[in-house]
Formats: C-alpha cells, structure tokens, sequence
C-alpha cells in the first residue's frame, strides 16, 4: 500500500481548512449598486418556491416599466449575512410570523437597524421613531391604534418594503368533527385557544389524532422556542387571557382584562376561583408571580420572554386571586405579553433549572415528570419518542364539560403523502400545519373531508436596502410599488394560495389594529412610469431599460465620444481608399506609358 | 507482519484525526442558521434571538469553538444538541433510533444479500435464459427507482388502497402491550413497508455483482479442471464457483457495514420511520450542528474500523497481499 496517501490527504485537508477560515472571516462583497441603468440582482430565498416564483412575477412585472431585474436565488446561509450586511439592493422574501402588532417595532425602528434586530431594510426615520416610542408607553388601546395608524400611513408613504401578500392556511379534518375555530393562522395553532377546548365529534369519537411532522424538542415552555414544542405547552399549561377569533384578548384564566394604574406601570390580574394544577394543588396568583420572576431570573427564552425580561420589574401576589405587577416603565402590549404566557406551578419549578438536568436512562418526561405539570385543559399521558404523544382531559378545568374529547394524540407522520392519506384512510383526524398547496384540490375533492379556509402568517415582502442607491430615492421605492401587480404575484407565485396584503397590520389578520386609511399603491403601471419619467429615470438608449438619474449628461458624453471616434475611423478609411486609387491609377498610367 | 499491522493502524489514526477536523467544519459552512431555524415562533424577539446564539456558543470565534469541540470529544463528550434543548448527543444517537435502524438495515441488508448471491449465481449458470433476462432486467429497474417513490408507491398500494400494512410508524398509536411477543409482531407488521422497501432496492446491486463475478470465474481454468473430473453441475456451481465468487462480496458488505448505522434517510422519512436516517436528515433541516458531527464521528469510527480489519484479514487470507 502507497504509505503516502495519508499524508496526501493530510496536505489536501489542511488546504481545505485554510480556506474555510478564510471564508467567514473575509466574506466578499457581493453587491455593487448599479452605476448606468435600473439593473440589478434581487435575492429570493432558494428553498421557498413562493418566494422564488413570486420573484420572478415581480421581474416581469417590473420589466414593462423599464426595471430590469435578476431573479437570484439564495440560499439562507448566504442571504441572512447579506442582510445582516446590507449587502444587497432588493430582496424578496417571507418574514414570517412578524406582521404581529408588537413587532411594528423590529421593523420601522432606527434602533433596529443593525445586524439581526430586526429590520433589514435601513429604514429610520426620527418622526416614526417618535411615534413607535410614544406608542410603546401608551395604555389607552385607542390611542395607541391611532399612534400605529400614523406610523401605518408614513410607512406607506415612505415605502420601506412593498407588502405583498400572506400565505393561505387550509386544514384538513375528517367531517364528523366540529366545534373548531376558524381564525386568522388557522384553525389548529397556537393562537388559537378555542379549538381545543371545544372539538368534539358527531359520530361520539372521544380521540382526537393530529398528524404532526416533528417531535417535541422539549415540553418546558421557558426553553422552548418553536411553533412545535410551544403547541404542547399551548395544550398543557394555562394562560391568564386569550384571544377571541378576531385576536383581541379575552379573560381567560382571569374573571377579567387587566387593570392598569394611571400611569400604566402596574397591571392587576384578578384570578378565577378555584384554580387547580393538574397534581391536585391549588392555583394561586403565587404561582402567576412565581412564573414572571423565573423568566428574568433564570432568563428564560419561551414564547413571551423577550418582553417579559425587558418590562417586568416586580410582582406581588396581593391574596390567592389577585396578582400585581409592576412595569419598569408602560408598555402598550403589557396585556398581550404578560396575558399570554404559560404559567407555570412554583411548588415544580422552584428548585428546577430551567434547562431539565438528563437522566442517562430515560427520556426527558420520563426522567422530570413533574416538568410537564401545567393547569390547562389537557394532562400529560404518554410520549413514545418517534410516534406519539398522548394527553389526556383534565376534569379537573375551570372551564366545566371541556374539553368534549377524553384525549388528543399528536402522531408523528414525517412525510405530507402520508400524512394525507392517514387522514384519507380515518387513522389521523386532521394535521397540525397546513395543507401543501399542491395537495388542496385533491383534498377538497374528498367527500369525507371538510377543508377550511384562512389566512396564514407568512408575510411576503419585497424589501428595500434604503440606504443603497438608486433605492435612496423615495420615488424610486414609489414607482416600483406602483407597478408591482398582486394579484398576479399571488396567482403565478403561490397558485392562487395568497391574500394580498397593503399595510403593516393587515386587516385579513388583525383587523383591530388595521388601517383601512393607508395610502395602498394599486397596480398601475402608467404611474409608474410617469414617476420614473418625472424623476429623471429614462431610457436614453432605447433598450427597454432606463438608466440612472443624472445618467444623461454622462451618457451624451460619452455618446459623443464614439461618434468622434466613429468619425476618426471613416476618416481612415477614406484616407487608405484614396492612397489605393491614386496608387492604383499610377499603377495604370505607368503600364501604358511603358506600353 | 507487524510491520505492516503497525502501517495500517497508524495510517488508520491518521486517517481519524483528519475525519474528526473535516468533521467540525464541514457543517460549519453548510447552509443554514441554526439560531433561525430553532426559533419559528412568531413572538419570538430578536433579542431573544441574539440569546440564544449566545447560549448554543455561536458568538464565539470559529478557533475556540474548534478548541472546544476537540476538548469535548477528548473526554468523549458529543455536545449537546441544539434542537433537543439539554439533551446530549450521545444519548438521543444511542437510543432507540439505532435499535430501530440496525433492526431495519441488518435485516434488509441480509435478505438482500442472500436473495442477491443465490440468485445471481443461479442466473449465471443459466445465462441467456429467460430467467436470466427477466432477472437482470428486474434487477436493474428495482436498482434504478427512486427509493423514495418505491416507498410512496407501496404505502399508496398496500398501505392505503389494500390497507394491508400501516401507513406510519413503528408500532400502532396507544396500544399496550401484554406480552413482548405482542410487541415484536407489532413491530415487525409495521416494518414490513420499509423491510421491502429496503431490500428491492438493494437486492438488484448485490444480484448483479454476484452474476458478473461468477461469471469472471467461469473462464478460470479451475473450472474446467472441476468439470473434466466430472462433477456434477451443482458441486461446480457452489463449491468452486460461488465460493471464489464471494470474494468481492466480502469488500462490498464491508462498505455496507455503514448503513447499519446510517440508516436509509430516505425510506425512514417515507415511512416515519424513527431511526438514525430521519435523524440526520432532521439535524440537517435543523442546522443541529452536534448531532451531525455526533453521527459523522461514530460513523468514520466505524468505516475506519470496518476497513482496518478488512485490511487485515485479507493479509492474513490471501498470500498474495504483502506491503
């Protein structure tokens, strides 16, 4: 055997891991502003074909207005640091989860703009600073809808991003099922309280089986961070409010809304009576306090934390049922924040940390039983990692007669085919995301299925880097949003799949806090080229794409120049005729003189 | 001879060291982020966010998380996964998914085997049949499908239309057991999708193999030599042809020992499956950097392994190899 092979390899590999160094430590630019035309590359994200089709839409669209763009398809590991970046001139992408109220800050906020918090686009604005400041501190709802209307219109005046669209959310249940909510995110998610509860079946069904494509990666809702771990904790734990199907919160472990001080740094939460965790012990507004306390000690990362940790100053449990918390300074989502956390029993998590120490033998739940201890309308039973997990009613509820099912069985089914044909078959009653746009015909085709119908919170948007010209130029923002057709987006780029989207908040999701006021840029391309005309974009050379503003002075520069230096080679030509002829006639002469 | 062990065993640790350096770095620049794909809840704040990469060391530079790493495995320490929040590496690798996966390949791979050698070597001898044609043609079509539509094909069929084998899983929802032997018929009713699955796909390959080598050993001269002392077909057939047959048999199941443990990502998510495959293929998804290097790692020991006592048998079985 050749002994040097190793060494060979050894050389290679040491090539290999000098050039992975210098990869991350020395990324390459990848984006140059554009210097003549309106050209220029526009990322999509390579795995999600709503966000490539709908790019390439946009193209074309953009293409009937003197716009040239390329479609580029990125991967994730290179789009996030281009954005982190600011390394890019337009993008196009889903933002998902974020059109949700309280994150109007992580998108219009200058203290937002820098790597990974939050927007990506450049935007800042003092005069919408001022606003989203003014509306973090308000208590009063009203007004801090009217402050999120203001900061809405100049959002829309300023064209950050073009909103597009929001993905649409289609559920499969077996028909004999009912008393599910339809809502915004759909029927079975986690901001829907009320299906759970209230899903029973007419043919007297008491198992209800959810499909779903991934395991629980924990059941402790202070570490877990996914849609898909949160859905148990949704499940086992209780919460101190709701949200109605039109997300507005609703009393829900409490006999009412919060109470706020004057000047809306303290909150009372009045408690139901006779609260029970599902242990047996009693609830009390301990407990409540208990769980604030433990997010900002052990600094904790479940759902609500963020918040939580930057608002939370103190709390004290008053008597059993009262609990006060005091704010480090008004927060305007300190309802929605505080209301919707999973509260967690004090008498468990008091000596526990927050990441379950493993037992080497058994499985999480099996080794901490207690950390799956909650007070919500279902227990803990069972979970055989890989195929299922069971849990069953708690009688015990303050909700009496729900949930009208004995148990929920969440099986883990990976494939979507199957999944479908689980649900086809009878074995599974319906699936935890929504349905794959390529399945919904065949779905709705079935007599035996009931699929319904919402909207989703995948919020596609075509974003802006504000900062990188020629997209400095608010007109520029402007004509593109003008020309940009939804409907068509929504038709060619999610098959018809999409709700349009004009504004922040949209009304299809949030209609509380939705402007119907907002200036909407309604597909018009005339406009879009009279603004590009207007402000100087035009097509100087004639080839279907406009050039620069400010392009014209250099472009007649340098348009003269090549009919100079057009001029010069005519003049050469002529000259070298001329030599040829005259040549040749004294050629000719001489021959007859000779002659 | 020691000579040559010592050779083998260094340029086998040579060989690990470089596995383990490429093992840390290959995921590094794979695409993905895994503080993304670990927050897909929508109240999650960026600062939160920001916490998290914290918590996972990602905010560290690339030479101290290397250090770590190599300091970690010194004391057989995988890390812990990203994904599993505070679940060590070793123990969601060592679990169930691999009992599930070496049940599911080991058997695969054996009936595979068994079907492919008798099969190929009948073929051979009877080359040009009908049943040659029809085999080979067979082969090379089950060799040549996608595996995953195999898979989908036979849950459509079988699973949904016929209703004869189970759509998902390992063992069906809710039930309990009274006995083991309960359990093990559960078990292996839902293996049945994926066992086939498996074993079409590898059958034609090791059928094929097994028909060409045989068929190299017919022009031997100790095949005639058998045949001019009149044995019958048969003894010529198994005794001396099929056993100097089995010889590159022997390298390819060496290679194969790795599937035990690899597992068929396809098939396994095809049929959910729990196993070491769909494990992969979720880490991957996940960006769960541990629990890939966890993988790589106990799977480059094993081919190490695996090629080191080939290596070494082979010096001891065949006279002709001396280094």
């Amino acid at each position: 055997m050749k002994n040097k092979t190793p060494f060979g390899i050894a050389i290679f590999a040491l090539l290999l891991i000098s050039a992975m160094f210098a990869v991350p430590s020395a990324r390459a630019t990848w984006y140059t502003p554009p210097t003549e035309k309106l050209k220029f590359p526009m990322m999509v994200l390579s795995w999600d074909v709503l966000s490539t089709d709908s790019g390439e839409a946009i193209a074309q669209q953009l293409k009937k207005v003197g716009i040239s763009i390329e479609v580029v398809a990125t991967d994730d590991s290179a789009m996030y640091p281009r954005l982190y970046d600011r390394d890019y001139g337009i993008e196009e992408m889903s933002y998902g989860y974020s059109a949700y109220p309280s994150h109007m800050f992580y998108r219009f906020h200058s203290s937002t703009d820098c790597a990974n918090c939050g927007q990506d686009w450049s935007f800042r604005n003092a005069t919408v600073d001022a606003t989203i400041n003014e509306m973090l501190k308000t208590t009063d709802r009203e007004k801090a809808r009217s402050l999120m209307w203001q900061v809405d219109e100049m959002a829309a005046e300023n064209v950050p991003y073009v909103p597009l669209f929001l993905g649409d959310e289609y559920h499969p249940f077996r028909k004999e099922w009912t008393g599910y909510t339809v809502m915004p995110a759909g029927p079975i998610s986690y901001l829907n309280w009320l299906t759970m509860p209230n899903i029973h079946s007419t043919a007297g069904k008491k198992d209800f089986v959810i499909a779903f494509n991934s395991e629980p990666e924990t059941f402790s809702p202070m570490a877990a961070t996914t849609g898909r771990s949160l859905f148990y904790s949704q499940n086992i734990y209780d919460t101190l409010l709701a949200y109605d199907e039109n997300l507005v919160p609703i009393p829900w472990m409490t006999t009412g809304l919060p109470e706020f001080s004057s000047d809306g740094k303290t909150m009372t939460f009045h408690l139901k009576p006779n609260l029970m965790w599902h242990d047996g012990q009693p609830l009390t507004a301990k407990d409540v306090i208990f769980t604030f306390r433990y997010i900002v000690d052990q600094s904790a990362v479940g759902a609500n934390a963020g918040e939580i940790i930057k608002y939370f100053e103190s709390g004290e449990a008053l008597d059993d049922l009262t609990a006060v918390i005091h704010l480090n300074q008004p927060y305007v989502w300190a309802t929605e924040a505080f209301g919707t956390q999973y509260i967690v029993p004090e008498h468990i998590w008091k000596d526990t940390a927050m990441v379950p120490k493993y037992d080497w033998d058994q499985t999480i739940v099996e080794s901490n039983p207690k950390i799956a201890v909650g007070s919500g309308p279902f227990m803990f039973s069972a979970w055989v990692p890989g195929e299922y997990v069971k849990l069953v009613k708690n009688p015990n509820w303050w909700m009496t007669g729900h949930p009208l099912i004995d148990s929920v069985i969440f099986r883990k089914i990976d494939t979507e085919s199957a999944r479908v044909l689980a649900i086809q078959k009878g074995e599974v009653d319906t699936e935890r995301y929504t349905l794959d746009p390529s399945m919904i015909e065949q779905v709705k085709s079935n007599p035996d299925i009931v699929v319904t119908h919402a909207v989703d919170q995948w919020d596609y948007i075509l974003a802006f880097n504000n900062k990188s010209p020629p997209f400095d130029d608010v007109w520029v923002r402007r004509a593109i949003a003008y020309a940009i057709d939804k409907d068509d987006v929504v038709k060619r780029g999610a098959l018809g799949y999409g709700t349009v989207t004009e504004s922040y908040c949209p009304g299809s999701f949030f209609p509380f806090w939705h402007n119907p006021n907002v200036l909407t840029y309604s597909y018009d391309p005339d406009k879009a080229n009279k603004i590009l005309d207007e402000q100087g974009y035009l097509d100087i050379d004639g080839d279907g794409i406009r050039e620069l503003k400010g392009y014209v002075a250099a472009y007649e520069q340098k348009l003269q120049e090549q009919q100079q230096a057009q001029m010069n080679q005519y003049l050469t030509i002529a000259a070298i005729a001329i030599i040829v002829i005259l040549a040749g006639v004294y050629l000719v002469y001489r021959r007859r003189k000779k002659a | 001879m020691r000579d040559y062990l010592i050779k083998r065993a260094v340029s086998a640790l040579v060989t690990l060291g470089l596995a383990i350096v490429l093992n840390f770095f290959l995921f590094r620049i794979m695409p993905g982020d895994p503080t993304r794909t670990v927050t897909g809840d929508f109240r999650i704040t960026p600062e939160v966010r920001r916490a998290l990469v914290h918590q996972f060391g990602l905010d560290q530079p690339l030479w101290v998380q290397f250090v770590l790493y190599l300091q970690n495995l010194a004391t057989g320490n995988l890390g812990v996964s990203f994904q599993y929040r505070g679940t060590p590496v070793v123990a969601i690798i060592f679990g169930k998914r691999l009992l599930n996966t070496f049940v599911l390949m080991g058997s695969s791979i054996s009936v595979a085997l068994i079907i492919g050698i008798t099969i190929g070597t009948i073929v051979a001898w009877k080359r040009e049949s009908k049943f040659d044609v029809s085999v080979v043609v067979f082969s090379l079509m089950t060799y040549s499908m996608p595996v995953f539509w195999l898979g989908m094909m036979i849950i459509l069929i079988f699973g949904y239309y016929l209703a004869a084998i189970p759509i998902a899983g390992t063992i069906t929802v809710g039930l309990t057991y009274s006995n083991w032997f309960q359990y093990a018929a559960d078990y292996l009713y839902h293996m049945i999708g994926p066992f086939v699955t498996l074993t079409l796909s590898f059958v034609g390959f090791y059928l094929i193999i097994m028909r060409d080598s045989i068929l190299d050993v017919f022009t031997e001269d100790y095949m005639l030599t058998a045949k001019a002392k009149g044995l019958s077909d048969r003894k010529i057939l198994f005794r001396h042809a099929m056993r100097n047959a089995l010889l590159p048999m022997v390298s390819l199941i060496a290679v194969e020992v790795t599937y035990l443990f690899g597992g068929a990502t396809m098939t396994e998510t095809v049929f959910s499956w729990y196993g070491i495959g769909r494990l992969i293929y979720e880490a991957v998804v996940m960006a769960d950097y541990p629990i890939l290097q966890g993988i790589f790692f106990v799977m480059s020991i094993l081919v190490i392994a695996a090629n080191f006592c080939a290596d070494v048998a082979y010096a001891f079985l065949d006279p002709r190899i001396r280094y």
